[in-house]
């Protein structure tokens, strides 16, 4: 029963019910609270408004940049002639702002001009936008469109014609350009990375040779000590092989000779660890003349790659020299000076493979407008961006987006349904689990630059060198090894006391001996974390490339990390709540077909709490996908040289810093050199953010109504 | 049933044990390791803070013996591998400090005694003669590689890091040789080059000498000689066109000690600026004395001594602004000269102590100070030694057993890395120095500072410095500050937005509508806040600081024209209003609401216009007619001040005066004297004059600032008396008079409430209290308010939304009681269901809060990230977050910096979770009783 039905109905009947006065007294206004009820109203309508408002401003902003302006030619008090795009009109002020481009002839992109100076206003149908390689957009006139060899220079077309001509051969132009692009970036970077490798092989080499110099205290190395230790291992194992012969005959036997057959195997397992790394198996072996060899090689490697790498240069000094050849004038009104080369060199006609796109805005139709809009919008989101982001596309930036989001997914998905099947299903129920849950409530909390403060000091600054170049300070052999006796004994203790507590009746007597195991398993792995992280075995996986450092610094897979553990109580609370969705009968039942819990788990809960998960792994991307603030600080940049997956071995360079969206629009829209001018793109890429993420929450919506009809169905 | 279970009962596989085991064990041991993980955060920012916390170590290198003589002049080694000093008589003594073997003594070509020196920067000496000459040069030890052709077989021997000397001989100085590398040797010898900077002098030998090198080219000098005359210099190195020698070029003051009765003065000081001289007797007497158009003149004399102990011990810091002195009491205390323009001296200047502490209970022997940081060592008589840092006030070293013999002298090396204790028997004893995070201290970061320069404990956040000599300020206060203005801020406009949107949703709008807004409003909550603060940055900054007056008196009239037309519908009668369903009503009160709206802020330039007019001496001021008066007729609190503060002026012209071109005028109130007729300045909207304090009283900001909250008082106020006293007799009466006469209370509410508001502006000013010294003040584009009102907007959905689902948890059955008991939905609403859900709707609040305190876009866009303490609407702040997102990317991994950082995160941390958990905890009290109900 709803609010609705529960409030007095409207007095509907035009005929008052007879009512005694006495009985029936109006209540007071005030009873009614009609005021404080219009504050509330208007409290929700001012929230809906700006809500609203928000999102539409984002819509209007964001859609519109792509969309082509009229060029105006204006001519001034001061006969100076003008051409720009009008971008607002300051009532006020009495003036417009113009977007004039043409930044290369030092002039300011924008430029307000007041209304009082303006003597004649047109709009000329062959002026055009022309969107360069560098420096931003230029507006000018197409005159002539050229061959120029040298000193030469002959004419293809001239006057009216010169506009279509230079359409027609755009494209061609700025195809062969792209190719050189894709040679120089594709080719050339494949080579340099080539090359790169065989140095790093050598340094690797040398690297190793000289810890083989230092390393002569090896005590495996002779033959018969390695034996007896090997030895020493087999005789654990057969003792272990001999105890599961045994048959226990009562509990406590039973318990006893489980303890001493995980013990009789972890220390046969340590012995050979200790065979393996002590011993002359792996034993750093770099003669000096395999080191001598290796060098070779890698000359020789080189010195075939730079041949290739001459070639391909050549091969793209000559496309260049071709490309250089076709030529185009586009006159600016104001100074008379034609679109240049460069900067500075205002004799030098521009390529035609300079421009990106010809837009004559004042001669194109409705249609033609919505063309080169599309496409713009194509461009956008397909290609690389330009001009320091503030020009071209976003491909790399949504390309880090998404693999960012779905690198956080695979990391979080996982994780949290393990802790919420260890909250839900195996830890028992007490203040402890409460509190860990207030605790899990309470992370969701925690700012995220928090999240980004302890990445990059955890996963980049201490994992990351870790990785890269192993323990800071390795503990001493022996004491490393003395570490792993312990780690094992407590092992053995805790695996032993968990046998004989199963047994154990008294549920008093039990939670002791939990308590107990918990402490052990504790120490244990705070004794293995220990020995992986001060192991003197250990030199890091790319210590050859020191003191650049690989996965010790900022990168994709330390921000999706963070972020995964930023995300993971959303995760938790969803999967909890999913589990505690599905109907005790149903595992009773699954029980009662004699199924064992992790089956009932597998095969009855996990698969109808499978879409709230889904809906939780959603959420955690969506707001995953918003985080700006720990990214900052954890791997997202201006510009990223690669991709973060391509097709190189291994495919997924966690190592790499990326682009993001968030980041780009903080960046763009407040870091740029040119803020000003790149103002639309931030709005177009707010637009692309706002709707990747209400897709994805519009996704988790949809999934949640699919699981409620489940539920419903499945409880009919 | 025999046959059934010897046949049908099978045994359970192997594999489903081990599986069920395994997963058992895999989902335990994850599961504990996962939370241990994600609680392990705190723990590592933790462990990541802590060593800022820690004292530095100090480690014995080497001790022995260098020879018993008199140091005028001291100079370490770079690599602490040396040390060379000049005696009285002249002779330059160098030595190994690995054993103390004796390099060379070789006296200085002229054969006078040495009475003075002074050294300056990493190298520069002055050295004061018996004859009343002054010679300036250079004493260091320098270290070059030792050519490879000089290497015997013998120095190939010694293993890497050992160290060699080599006396000198007829061709070569004596050297001290150390093997750093496998094939790389170091030498290292003394040099001590002097040119004649002032001719000799032989009745007048300069005493007293100090040097100080600014650190940009120019050196200062100031010296006694024995008659009392003093002399104040500076002195420019030049390099003459031509690439001649460099000329070192002398300008000096001289002038006279003012009290020649006290004697010489037994320490004498320049400061780093050249703007002081500092002349102290051992009995604590100071006499500043400052140059001031071309003379050199007493400032101040003042007393540094505590009780009848003589000094001891005197000495500089770096940068050469702060004077430490120590007793035989064994106190040191330090004194800076600071800026206070109500000083009585001729310059603004008065000198004030910084700092004291207790370093021994006997005699301080020597004082010194770190040529890199604002370390300092003070050495007693008893053999105590400590090492101090001036800003946080951390002891970073502490023996009691520096070294043998008699505590003579103590040095910091040139990197700050050793410290050098000498005997007067010519014992050493050099230490390694690893002073840790010296500069982070609890009081440091959380306590008022007195910075140098500064006349008051200060909380500053400034975490790089311009120059060497610079302190860092690394109060973490501003930034707290920051990140509680930002969250208060925000949350007076989320909360009630929220908090009543919620309670009209759930109580007074219908199932449908209710389907449509909820979500509407979560949809905000998905928004990346750095979409928000891109809209803040860019279209609400901009928006507010052109309708400024129109934001201001709108947030301000807009609820009272609401209140005003629904006491006026309220005059429609019953069945018409009925007629209006309850979907239209949303509809009647949007209109209500663009109606107020529109009529506020078309009311809000007149307003404005009204209430921050410029006074009589504001325009006065403006039009010229003032007569400027001399300095003796000043106010006296204005003191010599060459600036002045918004709130100064506007002290001042509440007194009839003004500023005017650096001096302060008189308002001439007949309007005579007027020079030219000209008008204020037309740019800017009154209001934003009002705020930047350039016109106006403060009683127009009292009266903004009072007039809600009074409104709001008397309407709570009366609420009970006039129901009692007039409602309840009017029982009976027919709709319309009631409605007639609850519009009639509610302009006399507002009729009143003005009042009380303009009352107590009244009172509030004319007790001298304006509001443009607390919540308002000049305009920031960039402000609070803007953060305030996006970030109010971004955690409006989550309040908004744990607030309705909390009141529609309230179980319907109590509303039903309610309102079958007669109660109307109002009262049902306000009576039942909102004190039932209180403490979901504070846990929401909560909630909203530890949003508001970490989120780190919208403050880093929308504000200037200034971190200044000021209550002021229209200031910029920083806050925590911020911080960490500004320099966390540029600091030095394990810096002081990078730690002071992650402290910044773990404060953060602490906040949102203190916050959390309580709404967490209430949460659960509140769903608990909700399962009694």
């Amino acid at each position: 029963m709803t609010l609705t039905t529960l409030q007095p109905p409207p007095p509907q009947s035009a005929v008052p019910a007879p009512r005694t006065a006495a009985k029936r007294r109006p209540a007071l206004p005030t009873a009614h609270g009609e005021p404080a009820i219009w504050i509330m109203g208007a409290s929700l309508l001012i929230s809906l408004v700006m809500i609203v408002g928000i999102f539409g401003l984002i819509v209007v902003q964001g859609s519109r940049t792509f969309w082509p302006q009229p060029i105006e030619r204006v001519t001034l008090a001061s006969s100076q002639v003008v051409l720009g795009m009008p971008v607002e009109h300051d009532d006020a002020g009495g003036r417009t702002l113009y977007r004039v481009g043409n930044r290369d002839l030092g002039q300011a992109p924008f430029r307000w001009i007041d209304d009082k100076d303006i003597v004649s206003k047109d709009a000329p149908r062959d002026a055009v936008l022309l969107e360069r390689t560098d420096w931003g957009i230029w507006l000018g006139e197409v005159q002539k469109v050229l061959t120029k060899d040298g000193d030469q220079q002959r004419a293809l077309a001239e006057g009216e014609s010169a506009l279509a001509y230079f359409q027609e051969v755009q494209p061609l132009a700025r195809e062969r350009a792209e190719r050189i692009e894709s040679m120089t970036r594709d080719d050339l970077g494949d080579l340099n990375t080539a090359m790169e490798k065989s140095r790093l092989a050598v340094r690797r080499a040398e690297l190793e040779a000289r810890r083989t110099e230092a390393a002569t205290d090896r005590t495996l190395e002779h033959p018969l000590a390695f034996g007896s230790v090997i030895f020493a291992a087999i005789i654990p194992l057969a003792l272990a092989v001999g105890l599961q012969r045994v048959r226990p005959v009562n509990r406590l036997q039973r318990t006893v000779f489980r303890g001493a057959k995980s013990l009789l195997v972890m220390i046969a397992a340590a012995l050979l660890l200790f065979a393996w790394l002590e011993g002359p198996l792996t034993a750093p072996d770099m003669p000096p003349e395999r080191l001598a060899q290796i060098k070779a090689d890698a000359d020789a490697n080189i010195s075939v790659l730079e041949a290739t790498y001459a070639d391909t240069q050549k091969e793209i000094e000559t496309l260049r020299a071709q490309d250089a050849t076709h030529r185009v004038v586009v006159v600016e009104p104001t100074t008379g000076h034609m679109s240049p080369l460069r900067q500075g060199d205002l004799t030098n006609p521009m390529m035609v493979s300079q421009t990106i796109r010809i837009i004559p805005a004042n001669a194109l139709t409705g249609l033609g407008k919505l063309r080169v809009y599309l496409s713009r919008w194509w461009e956008y989101v397909s290609t690389q961006p330009r001009n320091s982001n503030t020009e071209g596309g976003v491909f790399p930036v949504i390309f880090g987006t998404v693999t960012l989001t779905m690198l956080l997914a695979i990391a979080v998905v996982p994780l949290g349904v393990i802790a919420a099947l260890f909250l839900r299903e195996y830890a028992r129920q007490g203040p402890l689990v409460s509190l860990i849950r207030i605790a899990v409530n309470n992370l969701a909390g925690v700012p995220s630059v928090v999240y980004g403060v302890f990445g990059l000091g955890f996963f980049a600054y201490s994992v990351g060198a870790y990785i890269d170049a192993g323990p800071a300070s390795p503990a001493p052999r022996g004491m490393w090894w003395w570490g792993i006796a312990g780690c094992i004994v407590v092992v053995t203790l805790a695996f032993s006391l968990a046998m004989f507590a199963r047994g154990v009746s008294v549920p008093s007597r039990r939670h002791r001996l939990n308590t107990v195991i918990g402490v052990c398993w504790l120490a244990g792995v705070g004794l293995a974390v220990w020995a992986v992280s001060s192991s003197p075995y250990f030199g890091g996986f790319f210590a050859e490339k020191l003191p650049t450092s690989t996965f010790g610094t900022r990168g994709i897979l330390w921000a999706s990390l963070t972020l995964a553990l930023l995300t993971l109580p959303v995760v938790i609370v969803a999967t909890e709540e999913a589990i505690s969705a599905v109907p005790r009968s149903v595992r009773e039942g699954s029980y009662g077909c004699g199924a064992s819990k992790w089956q009932t788990i597998r095969r009855i809960v996990l698969p109808q709490a499978l879409p709230g998960i889904m809906t939780g792994a959603i959420l955690a991307m969506a707001r995953g996908a918003g985080e700006v603030a720990p990214l900052m600080l954890i791997g997202a940049v201006k510009s990223a040289p690669e991709l973060p997956v391509d097709s190189h071995f291994p495919f997924v360079h966690g190592e790499r810093s990326f682009m993001h969206l968030g980041f780009h629009i903080f960046d763009l829209g407040f870091q740029s050199p040119d803020s000003e001018a790149a103002r639309p793109l931030v709005w177009t890429t707010t637009l692309l953010l706002v709707l990747i993420i209400l897709a994805l929450n519009l996704a988790a919506v949809l999934i949640r109504a699919r699981l409620r009809a489940r539920v419903i169905n499945a409880s009919v | 049933m025999q046959r059934t279970r010897s046949h049908s009962k099978r045994r359970t596989t192997r594999a489903v044990y081990f599986w069920d085991r395994a997963a058992s064990a895999v989902i335990s041991v994850g599961g504990v390791g996962i939370l241990v993980a994600v609680l392990g955060i705190c723990v590592y920012l933790l462990w990541t803070v802590l060593p800022l916390f820690r004292h530095g170590s100090a480690a014995m290198l080497d001790a022995s013996q260098i020879g018993p003589f008199t140091r005028v002049a001291t100079v370490i080694g770079e690599y602490n591998q040396a040390i060379a000093s000049l005696d009285e008589n002249g002779t330059l003594h160098a030595a190994s400090l690995r054993g103390g073997s004796e390099i060379l003594a070789t006296p200085l070509p002229e054969p006078h005694r040495v009475t003075a020196a002074a050294r300056a920067g990493a190298d520069g000496i002055a050295v004061a003669f018996d004859d009343g000459s002054l010679q300036l040069g250079r004493m260091a030890l320098d270290t070059s590689p030792l050519p490879e052709d000089e290497v015997t077989p013998r120095m190939a021997s010694f293993p890497v890091g050992s160290q060699y000397t080599r006396p000198a001989r007829e061709n070569r100085p004596g050297t001290v040789i150390e093997r750093v590398g496998e094939s790389r040797w170091r030498q290292t010898s003394p040099v001590l080059t002097l040119t004649e900077l002032q001719p000799p002098e032989p009745d007048h030998p300069i005493v007293r000498l100090d040097m100080h090198d600014n650190g940009a080219g120019a050196r200062f000098l100031a010296f006694v000689r024995a008659g009392g005359e003093a002399e104040l210099g500076s002195i420019r190195t030049v390099t003459p066109l031509g690439g001649d020698e460099p000329v070192a070029r002398v300008s000096g003051i001289e002038f006279t000690l003012a009290n020649p009765a006290r004697g010489l003065p037994d320490y004498f000081f320049v400061t780093g600026d050249g703007r002081h001289v500092l002349a102290l007797w051992a009995d604590g007497t100071l006499e500043r004395y400052s140059p001031q158009s071309g003379k050199v003149r007493l400032a101040e004399t003042l007393s540094v001594s505590a009780g009848a102990a003589r000094l001891t011990a005197a000495t500089m810091l770096l940068g050469g602004m702060t004077v430490l002195v120590g007793d035989e009491a064994g106190d040191v205390r330090a004194y800076q000269p600071a800026r206070d323009p109500t000083a009585p001296g001729f310059d603004s200047f008065r000198m004030t102590q910084s700092d004291a502490f207790n370093a021994a209970a006997s005699p301080v022997v020597a004082i010194a100070s770190s040529g890199r940081d604002r370390l300092i060592a003070v050495y007693t008589q008893g053999g105590e030694l400590v090492v101090r840092h001036m800003t946080s006030r951390k002891v970073v070293f502490q023996t009691t057993d520096a070294g043998p013999g008699t505590p003579s002298d103590i040095f910091f090396s040139p990197r700050g890395d050793a410290l050098l204790a000498l005997s007067q028997e010519g014992g050493y004893s050099l230490r390694t120095l690893s002073p840790g995070h010296a500069d982070a201290s609890l009081a440091s970061l959380f306590a008022p500072i007195r910075y140098e320069g500064e006349l008051k404990p200060e909380f500053i956040y400034q975490s790089s410095a311009g120059s060497e000599g610079a302190e860092v300020k690394l109060s973490l206060i501003p930034l707290i500050y920051g990140t509680l203005k930002a969250t208060v801020v925000a949350m007076f406009i989320a909360t009630p937005l929220a908090v009543l949107g919620a309670i009209y949703t759930s109580e007074f709008m219908g199932l449908r509508s209710r389907r449509i807004v909820k979500p509407v409003i979560e949809l905000m909550a998905s928004l990346p806040s750095v979409v928000l603060g891109f809209v803040a940055a860019i279209v609400v900054a901009p928006f507010l600081a052109r309708w400024l007056p129109q934001v201001l008196i709108g947030i301000t009239l807009t609820p009272v024209l609401m209140g005003l037309l629904a006491h006026l519908w309220q005059l429609v009668p019953m069945p018409r209003r009925a007629w209006v369903s309850r979907r239209a009503r949303v509809g009647v009160v949007a209109m209500a609401l663009l109606v107020s709206i529109v009529a506020s802020v078309a009311a809000a330039p007149a307003v404005s216009a009204v209430l921050f007019a410029p006074t009589q001496t504001d325009r006065l001021l403006a039009a010229g007619s003032y007569t400027s008066l001399p300095q003796d007729q000043w106010p006296a609190w204005v003191g010599r001040r060459e600036s002045m503060s918004p709130s100064d002026e506007r002290a001042l012209r509440r007194e009839g005066f003004g500023f005017r071109d650096g001096a302060v005028v008189r308002v001439n109130q007949d309007g005579s004297g007027t020079i030219v007729e000209q008008s204020l300045p037309q740019a800017e909207a009154p209001i934003r004059r009002w705020l930047n304090g350039s016109i106006g009283g403060a009683y127009p900001g009292w009266l903004l600032a009072l007039l809600l909250p009074s409104l709001l008082g008397i309407y709570l106020l009366q609420h009970r008396v006039i129901d009692r006293a007039v409602f309840e007799r009017m029982l009976g009466r027919d709709r319309g008079a009631l409605a007639t006469a609850e519009l009639l209370r509610y302009l006399l509410t507002l009729v009143a409430g003005a009042g009380l508001a303009a009352a107590l502006a009244a009172v509030l000013t004319s007790a001298g209290l304006d509001t443009r010294d607390s919540i308002f003040g000049p305009f920031s584009q960039r402000n609070s308010l803007v953060v305030g009102i996006i970030m109010g907007f971004a955690v409006i959905p989550i309040i908004y939304t744990i607030s309705e689902d909390a009141l529609r948890s309230v179980p319907n059955h109590l509303r039903s009681a309610s309102l079958g008991l007669g109660a109307t939905p109002w009262q049902t609403a306000v009576r039942i269901v909102l004190p039932a859900a209180g403490s979901g709707v504070f846990s929401a609040i909560m909630i909203g809060l530890g949003r508001a305190v970490g989120e780190t876009m919208i403050v880093l866009m929308a504000t200037g990230n200034t971190p200044e303490i000021s209550s002021n609407l229209f200031a910029g702040f920083r806050t925590l977050s911020a911080n960490i997102a500004v320099e966390l990317p540029e600091a030095v991994r394990d810096g002081t910096h990078y730690r002071v950082l992650f402290l910044c995160g773990l404060v953060l941390f602490i906040m949102t979770f203190i916050v959390n958990t309580t709404a967490e905890i209430v949460r659960q009290r509140f769903r608990k009783r909700n399962a009694a109900l």
